[in-house]
């Protein structure tokens, strides 16, 4: 039994890479060569934020860095920066999961809103500091707030058609995060 | 077994802390060694993308090609205004065009006037667009001609008009062109035809704003803007574009390449080129006494 479950696991967790590797894919398409006017939401941050709440166990802390770290190489921002915020992000939200689950969802939402903006001004301060040019201000304060507006969007679409409810209690344990 | 489970908890709880601990260094070293190593770090960048992307293009194809078959749906709804507009467009052409076979005649009596002979150096490669930068703070393409192509760092790329970018990044089967358009391209030129030199500096927008004029009464919108060939970034003469003013009064360039449509692009190649194998050979005074050290010598030398 342990072992059907424990490969139903494995399985879910692959889907997530196979989910952020689509999404990177989709990135990359030469559709668009001219400079944006506006920007639209970083759907990997935000889909991984909900697993990190919803369901901590699919994203191992292993997935999470090399999926980012592959997408600061390949999409040509500077490598290790995205997910070393990620990562931390992700592991703060897993072990928050449990009293997320009892909360609200508007304190869910405002929790993930700090992370995104920490993450934001984060990188930016860390770009500043290492003397590397931060991307244009106005461009990543739209691309924040929509990944923060893009969160209810998919919580609900996982809520509704999806049927991912609230955070696995303990008595899924082998759906919780354990730390 | 939960009770198991909670039990192995105890045990594994510390060496999570450990390898979360591990993880977070090394992504923070990654960056801290692209901070210091930035060319080495971009080199195995383009090695990655290089290993990544030709495997994508097989699927990238179909995927393409229904995207751009929804886009261009919408505008089949104002199928009719763009006829319209599109007869009147070739109206102005064939007057256009009447003009241009003039000067195209004069052009060959004046250069046979002359006995110019055009720099046979200045070949080209033509390669393919595979992918942009997928990021919105980033304008750059990838092209699908690399190293075995023989293109190499720093050279100029165009589609069929216009300057677009330049080579930043070759891996063996792909080069990344860091676009005009991009927040760090910044391309001496000269304008036409008061002849003053200037930098194209690109800002993330689609116009990208000319610097460093020093008579700004003598520019005016409209005028051409030509590369100059200083500091043999790129060969002098190849159109970038036409100035033009911004509702803020500042010049800018109309950039004579289509962006919207980069889908070929020609790759010339040029001798004269400068590496940049160091972080340090970018800002290295040129000295005029015969002593050189370190790796500035490999930059001033060619």
């Amino acid at each position: 039994m342990i072992d059907r479950r424990a490969a139903a696991l494995l399985f879910k967790q692959l889907l997530y890479i196979g989910i952020g590797l689509i999404i990177i894919f989709y990135q990359l398409l030469p559709l668009r060569t001219t400079p944006p006017t506006w920007v639209g939401p970083d759907l990997l941050m935000a889909i991984t934020i909900v697993y990190a709440i919803r369901r901590p166990a699919y994203i191992p802390i292993g997935s999470v860095a090399l999926l980012f770290l592959f997408s600061d190489f390949i999409l040509h921002r500077p490598p290790g920066l995205m997910s070393l915020f990620m990562v931390i992000s992700c592991e703060w939200l897993k072990r928050r999961s449990q009293h997320l689950r009892v909360a609200t969802f508007g304190v869910e939402w405002l929790t993930i809103a700090l992370v995104i903006i920490m993450q934001a001004m984060g990188s930016h301060f860390l770009l500043t500091l290492t003397m590397a040019p931060p991307p244009p201000a106005g461009l990543s304060a739209m691309q924040t707030v929509g990944t923060i507006l893009l969160y209810p969007v998919l919580t609900g679409l996982a809520h509704h058609l999806l049927g991912i409810h609230k955070s696995p209690t303990d008595d899924d344990s082998i759906l919780r995060y354990r730390l | 077994m939960p009770q198991d489970l909670r039990q192995s908890d105890e045990f594994t709880r510390p060496l999570r802390r450990i390898l979360q601990a591990v993880i977070i260094l090394c992504l923070l070293g990654v960056f801290m060694v692209w901070r210091i190593d930035s060319p080495r770090v971009e080199r195995f960048r383009s090695h990655v993308i290089d290993r990544v992307m030709p495997s994508f293009t097989w699927a990238m194809a179909p995927v393409m090609a229904i995207t751009e078959l929804a886009l261009n749906f919408q505008s089949y709804q104002n199928l009719y205004e763009q006829n319209q507009e599109l007869r009147r467009e070739l109206q102005q052409m064939k007057s256009w065009k009447e003009a241009a076979l003039q000067l195209e005649q004069e052009n060959a009596r004046l250069l046979d006037l002359n006995k110019v002979r055009l720099d046979p150096d200045l070949t080209r490669v033509t390669g393919v667009v595979l992918a942009d930068s997928g990021s919105p703070f980033r304008q750059s393409v990838l092209l699908n001609v690399g190293a075995r192509d023989g293109i190499l760092d720093g050279w100029a790329t165009m589609d069929g008009l216009g300057l677009v970018g330049r080579i930043s990044g070759v891996g063996a089967k792909s080069s990344r062109v860091i676009l005009l358009t991009d927040a760090s391209s910044r391309i001496p030129a000269s304008i036409e035809p008061s002849g003053q030199s200037v930098l194209i500096v690109g800002d993330n927008t689609l116009a990208p704003p000319i610097d460093f004029i020093e008579n700004p009464e003598l520019v005016r919108p409209g005028d051409r803007i030509v590369s100059s060939g200083d500091g043999k970034v790129f060969p002098p003469g190849l159109l970038i574009g036409q100035v033009a003013k911004d509702p803020g009064g500042r010049l800018r360039v109309r950039l004579a390449a289509d962006y919207e449509r980069l889908k070929f692009l020609r790759v010339l190649r040029s001798k004269s080129r400068r590496d940049v194998d160091g972080p340090g050979t970018l800002v290295a005074p040129r000295h005029t006494s015969g002593r050189l050290t370190g790796a500035a010598a490999g930059v001033l030398n060619d």
